[in-house]
């Protein structure tokens, strides 16, 4: 009799949040010793480093062989290394640009940063979960950490009620996602995403509202998490009251986990349903959530807002990506794990289901580099005396950025480039990616619907850039801080947003690995 | 030198040309003209080659899941636009450097002009539609930096942001429209190459018409059509020397030549000649007459250009071998001439300090090169020979000649205005007796006047020796129209006497009389309706539209208040569950009797409920989390029923912790807020929730009627002994099998207490030593 | 034994009593709590199937989602107090600073 045993292999997955978790605890303990008054500077960097061993480990991991670890409770593939590879860039990048911000503000505690590393272990933990109740305990680890985190500067009315926002809805879409769990259960018997399949077909033809309900339950659940329309509501306030690094951080790392787990979870049980729900789904979600994105950023004059109405946007873009992964031959079964190369038996049908997933792996790395870096730029613009007033992320701000800072103002140029998807920048391949595998997948309607609405965000990104080049400086503009660690961030954000941009070769290589699947 | 180190040169000299500027100021100007200079030349020795049917081909990378790839390739049509680029790039680098001397800006200048050459030559020698689309924005980019050279106006500004929305989301839909041809092309679709031998899979593929359409898109709006026509002349705010480069000569050729490169692909058909006919030629006849009413001197050419653009799409519609010769030569006679008035504007602009048409006369003797060029230059634009411009039009009647009278009528309509403006743009200002101007007007240095009068002498002397154009317009017509036989072009100034002369002599003569007549005209045009609509307004109102959707649409989705996002986010929920229940609910499975009910049972039930209601309901702080204590509790006793006692354990005396901790933070909150909500809003959210309680019902209710499923958990009855060595299966799934959820449970009970201190322990360290 | 639909049904009716509290509520603590019930009801259903299909995921479920649940109340409560802290009320009629 074969007994169930736990091998060092199958905590390996777990190893990039065990670190990151490691890293907080010491960061909790290290605290203990310190007084209201000694140095922190050490904090981030030691954050960031483990970010970046982190981000190491899963990058190793991305070139490991996929299989199921933990009893089917968790998955190793190359999908969820490269997303655990992503949320570690967001957080080594949002961290090194939240040093200066909280330290202008007195606020830079241990704390702060153990709880971006949990939150982000929760982030790494929910991309290799493949179990409803495991999915919904790494999903409150991020959301409880980034609720926190949300209100963690305590000044103003700002962070509280943006925190209160966002805890209640977020508690909802919880409570949402986690009764939608348990109709799946109730009808299949089991939480387990691979073990569901057979039983989900089983139960489609007994009782199919529950199926159906349940499924529909869950990916609601999940839209409030990627901040897709009508689900979007809590993402302009939450992300103007937060802190700006942790906005960033939640603009791209809580994006690409959810993403994760919501393509993890509908790519499996998928085949069992009907093959138009998913194709429906995020059909219809992407077509709501890239116009109503793009249009209420139209009007917006306060530039953090306008980046949170544009990550709506982009969650946009990405479903579009979704959609096109589930409308290549609708129903037909595969799976995230699967060969980390493509055999020459693979069918068109399974190469073009690896250029949609490369499509959203690929997106969110560059859309994860791109908007850490804009609002690592909006955080050393901004001063904690307008923030009451709401005035300190206005685009006056920008005015005339060129003249002061031409730095800053070149990496946020590049930044609202590379959101906008004009080339040569990292966000047109990633917009192109995407567009292509739509196109492919036969979506044309929404693939020029898609380009029609990132033609209005032309408008907006480069609104910035008018006022940061072509604006003179406005009279008794503040004094503008430099800081290193900040400054390195923005480096590293704008040389990845170039050069991956002109030659994303070394990526695209990574994720010819990492987007790899075959149908089974 | 190879074709990718050619282009990559232009970038690597526009990096280094604001260096050479601040260490070199004077001789910059020089050494970019002799730059560029030296492109023509390595261009045009390869003109041989091409004619002998060599073809240069050239890759540098690529991504080849994406069908991209850094392919060039060097043909009749490539080379034609490189000389063009390269050429008239040379004669304007030498001009800027005059025209904008002492400009704060010159450096910043030099990188955008040779950024912009460098892209529009790659635009021009791309062989891979991906590429193509890279450069193309590139030249929007460049054009943007540009047009708002001076942004210290407002006006440039604007002008600056509109030609970049104008353009660049032209070019999105130009992606997507490429993204469809390759895809419908097949296997290498994206390579132009391959791209022209998939003719027939392309006309006969069903995208057929929106893959059109999204490139016409994309070509129209770089191009400058109805009715995106207005970017242009808000261009004007431009330094005369990017006029002149840009939108003239290159940029708003760019869609142009996209339209040409692409004909043996997709054109030919009869979509394909509709639309470009009809936007060609209602761009030629509306802009064209429009030209005579503008008051400044850029301004009128502009319109004339718009008009040369739409002849030039309505001749690549017809798509008869002699129309698309007579574009091409077209093409090559309005750059010259065009760029050369352009720069000729700039002098006047410069030199006399006003470019107001009505404010300009006589210039004649004082500025006698600056006139010379003029002169040449409004030769060619009125068509009179010996300038190019004869010859070009002649073609234009001849290719028109071969189509339907009306086609024909348009052209010479079209070109009837085009007289018109060569003398108010080119003779007017230099004739007559000389007015007063901001400026005493005097002739401009050499560097300004050498490379217009270059361009009009060029003009006639190539309408005098046409065969010299012979191969490079042969091949370029060789390239655009593959299947025709090549045969001489015929390009000389005396045809006898034709049709075309005919129709030439009556533009003529029609041209003479609109201009002897245009002060009337301009006085009726000022009376018509619509006439004191400013340039763009269009644009204007399509922008302040699209603002006030965008922000009604803000004010409705986004008011701040949390309950309406909560109604919002639960509304559409329950959508999506009351349509799932409608399709594919199968009430008939619903289980027939009810089955018996245990009276304890029930009051549980009962209690749990009515605590709920009290719960949400109370207006008592103490009540509310007493009723929900209560709520907590029974379902612990709920919990005990299911035979599930130690879950039920865990449930109250987390349930009392809650109570207690509730209680205590309750204790410190103020009082309750007796506001009631408005009774339509109350009568709403009652609505909503009973709609909800009504679907879950009916739900759940589907739910019992699925059959129990068989004992998946078996496996861990039977191994969780031998394997995890515990009794109690449950804690040995938490703790053994269950190690994930574990290790994310642990971590969740940390977050909260680091996350609690966080929030409420932790205070900001400035806060006491702030005044 | 009890059919488990009435268990369902009973769950179904906490979650929906629980979003009308939501609704209506103007009071933080209030909505806060009515949130809470939420989760509870959707607890109940995971452990009425676990009881129709006689295993044991549904109640190891339950157990991780009461720890969750009460983590997510502790940090509820501390955001609701911070709101206090910062405007003196916690009515969420109030909480209107960021908008459009």
């Amino acid at each position: 009799m074969n007994l169930p045993t736990l091998t060092s292999a199958d905590f390996f997955p777990m190893l990039p949040a065990i670190i990151m978790v490691v890293g907080a605890c010491i960061l909790l303990l290290s605290e203990v010793f310190l007084s209201a008054h000694s140095s922190r500077g050490y904090q981030a960097v030691l954050t960031a480093i483990t970010a970046v061993i982190a981000g190491v480990v899963a990058l190793k991991m991305v070139f490991e062989p996929a299989r199921e670890v933990f009893l089917g409770f968790g998955a190793l593939d190359p999908f969820s290394s490269f997303l655990t590879f992503v949320v570690c860039v967001a957080l080594a990048l949002a961290t090194l640009t939240s040093a200066g911000f909280l330290r202008k503000r007195g606020a830079e505690r241990g704390e702060f940063y153990a709880l971006m590393l949990f939150a982000t272990a929760g982030m790494s933990l929910l991309a290799i979960s493949n179990e409803l109740i495991t999915l919904f305990v790494n999903l409150e680890v991020l959301s409880i950490s980034t609720y926190a985190l949300t209100s963690f500067l305590r000044r103003g009315t700002r962070p509280s009620e943006a925190g209160f926002k966002y805890f209640i809805l977020g508690a909802f879409s919880s409570a949402v996602l986690l009764y939608g769990a348990a109709l799946l259960y109730g009808a299949t018997g089991t939480t387990h995403l691979t073990g569901m399949v057979l039983p989900l077909a089983n139960a489609v033809r007994t009782n199919p509202a529950l199926v159906y309900t349940g499924a529909l339950l869950v990916a609601a659940g999940f839209a409030f998490k990627v901040a897709a329309v009508p689900f979007h509501m809590w993402t302009p306030d939450v992300y103007e009251g937060a802190p700006t690094p942790v906005t960033a951080l939640m603009s791209a790392g809580v994006k690409a986990a959810a993403f994760a787990a919501l393509v993890r979870v509908f790519v499996t049980v998928g085949p069992g349903l009907d093959p138009q729900l998913p194709l429906t789904l995020f059909s219809t979600l992407a077509l709501l959530t890239m116009v109503a994105g793009n249009l209420l950023a139209i009007p917006q004059r306060n530039v953090k807002r306008m980046l949170a109405y544009s990550s709506i946007a982009h969650a946009g873009y990405l479903l579009l990506g979704v959609a096109a992964l589930f409308a290549t031959a609708p129903g037909e079964a595969f799976s995230l794990l699967g060969s980390t190369s493509l055999g020459t038996t693979a069918t068109p049908q399974a190469v073009a289901r690896a250029e949609a997933l490369r499509g959203i792996l690929f997106y969110l790395l560059a859309y994860t580099v791109t908007a850490v870096g804009a609002f690592g730029v909006v955080s050393v613009l901004e001063r904690r005396e307008d923030e009451e007033r709401g005035t300190a992320w206005d685009l006056e701000r920008f005015s005339g950025l060129a003249q002061r800072r031409p730095g800053w103002a070149f990496a946020m140029a590049a930044f609202m480039l590379s959101l906008a998807g004009i080339p040569p920048t990292v966000g047109f391949l990633g917009k192109l990616l995407i567009f292509r595998s739509a196109v492919d997948a036969g979506l044309i309607g929404l693939t020029i619907i898609a380009v029609l609405s990132s033609a209005a965000g032309v408008y907006y990104y480069l609104r910035v850039v008018v006022y940061m080049y072509m604006r003179p400086v406005p009279e008794g503009a503040h004094a503008l801080e430099r800081n290193w660690m900040t400054e390195f961030a923005l480096v590293v954000s704008t040389v990845a947003v170039v050069v991956l941009g002109i030659a994303p070769g070394p990526v695209t290589e990574w994720l010819v690995q990492a987007g790899h699947l075959l149908g089974r | 030198m190879p074709l990718g180190p050619l282009i990559l040169s232009g970038f690597l000299a526009a990096l280094a040309a604001p260096w050479l500027h601040r260490a070199l100021p004077r001789r910059t100007s020089a050494a970019v003209s002799l730059f560029l200079l030296a492109l023509f030349v390595s261009f045009a020795r390869r003109l041989p080659d091409i004619s002998s049917g060599t073809v240069s081909l050239a890759r540098y990378g690529e991504l080849p899941r994406l069908g991209f790839a850094l392919d060039f390739r060097l043909d009749g049509l490539a080379l034609l636009f490189a000389l063009l680029i390269t050429g008239i790039g040379t004669a304007v680098a030498l001009y800027a450097g005059s025209y904008l001397h002492e400009h704060p800006g010159l450096g910043r200048f030099y990188f955008f002009f040779l950024a912009f050459m460098a892209s529009m030559l790659g635009l021009v020698l791309a062989d891979n539609l991906l590429a193509l689309f890279l450069f193309w924005e590139l030249t929007s980019l460049a054009s943007y930096a540009l047009i708002g050279f001076e942004h210290q106006r407002s006006t440039a500004r604007k002008a600056a942001l509109q030609s970049l929305l104008v353009t660049v989301a032209g070019g999105q839909a130009l992606l997507v429209g490429l993204l469809l041809v390759g895809m419908m092309a097949g296997e290498g679709g994206f390579s132009l190459t391959t791209l022209d031998t998939r003719r027939e899979v392309l006309h006969a593929h069903p995208l057929y018409l929106p893959a059109l359409a999204l490139v016409l898109l994309g070509a129209f709006t770089k191009s400058a059509q109805l009715p995106f026509h207005s970017w242009l002349l808000g261009a004007m705010e431009a330094p005369a020397p990017v006029s002149a480069y840009l939108h003239s000569a290159t940029l708003v050729k760019a869609g142009v030549y996209l339209l040409l490169r692409l004909f043996p692909a997709l054109g030919g058909t009869l979509a394909w000649e509709v639309t470009l006919v009809c936007v060609g030629g209602a761009t030629m006849l509306w802009c064209g007459w429009l030209a005579l009413v503008q008051e400044d001197l850029k301004r009128v050419l502009a319109q004339a250009t718009l008009c040369v653009l739409g002849t030039l799409v309505l001749l690549v519609g017809l798509g008869t071998p002699a129309s698309l010769r007579a574009a091409l030569i077209f093409l090559v006679a309005h750059a010259l001439y065009k760029g050369g008035l352009f720069l000729v504007a700039g002098n006047v602009d410069h030199e006399a300090g006003t470019r107001r048409v009505a404010a300009l006369s006589g210039l004649g003797w004082r500025m006698p090169l600056t006139t010379t060029a003029a002169l040449l230059a409004a030769l060619a634009m009125a068509g009179i020979a010996p300038a190019l411009g004869f010859i070009a039009k002649e073609g234009v009647y001849e290719a028109g000649l071969e189509h339907p009278a009306r086609v024909t009528t348009a052209l010479v309509l079209g070109f009837i205005p085009t007289v018109a403006v060569a003398g108010i743009a080119g003779v007017r200002p230099f004739l007559g007796p000389a007015t007063r101007t901001p400026l005493e007007p005097h002739e401009a240095p050499v560097s300004m006047w050498l490379g217009p009068v270059a361009l009009g002498i060029l003009g006639v002397v190539l309408g005098l020796v046409p065969g010299a154009l012979e191969p490079l317009l042969g091949d370029a017509v060789a390239t655009v129209a593959p299947g025709v036989p090549r045969r001489p072009l015929e390009l000389e100034l005396w045809h006898g006497f034709t049709l075309a002369l005919g129709l030439s002599a009556v533009s003529l003569a029609g041209g003479l009389a609109i201009y002897a007549a245009r002060e009337p005209l301009r006085r009726l045009y000022a009376r018509l309706p619509g006439a004191r609509l400013p340039t763009g307004w269009g644009f204007s109102a399509v922008l302040e539209g699209l603002k006030k959707v965008a922000d009604a649409q803000t004010r409705v989705l986004q008011d701040g208040y949390l309950r309406h996002y909560l109604l919002i986010t639960w509304s559409v929920t329950l959508g999506l569950v009351g349509f799932t229940l409608l399709t594919k609910a199968r009430w008939w499975l619903l289980p027939p009797g009810w089955g018996e009910v245990h009276f304890v049972e029930v009051v549980v039930a009962t209690l749990v409920v009515l605590a709920t209601i009290a719960a949400a309901r109370a207006e008592s702080r103490l009540a509310a989390v007493a009723a929900l204590g209560v709520v907590g509790l029974g379902v612990a006793l709920l919990f005990l029923f299911f035979g599930a006692p130690d879950l039920a354990l865990t449930q109250s005396v987390v349930e009392a912790l809650t109570v207690v901790v509730f209680a205590l933070v309750l204790l410190r909150l103020p009082r309750y807020h007796p506001s009631r909500p408005p009774r339509p809003a109350l009568l709403r959210d009652v609505l909503i929730s009973l709609a909800g309680g009504g679907l879950m019902t009916g739900l759940v209710l589907l739910a019992s009627a699925a059959p129990p499923h068989p004992h998946v958990s078996d496996y861990f009855v039977e191994h969780s002994v031998e394997a995890a060595h515990g009794h109690n299966i449950v804690n040995v799934i938490l703790t053994d099998f269950r190690a994930l959820d574990t290790l994310g449970e642990t971590t969740v009970l940390a977050v909260a207490a680091v996350g609690v201190h966080a929030i409420l322990k932790l205070r900001p360290r400035t806060e006491e030593e702030e005044p | 034994m009890v059919p488990i639909s009435y268990y369902l049904i009973l769950a179904a009716a906490l979650f929906c009593l629980g979003m009308f509290g939501v609704l209506i509520r103007r009071n933080a603590l209030v909505v806060f709590m009515c949130v809470e019930l939420m989760l509870n009801a959707a607890n109940l259903t995971f452990l009425a199937f676990a009881k129709q299909n006689g295993d044991f995921t549904g109640h190891v479920s339950a157990f991780f989602v009461i720890a969750v649940a009460a983590a997510e109340a502790s940090i509820g409560l501390a955001i609701v107090i911070a709101v206090f802290r910062s405007r003196g009320s916690i009515n969420i009629e109030d909480m209107r600073t960021m908008k459009y």
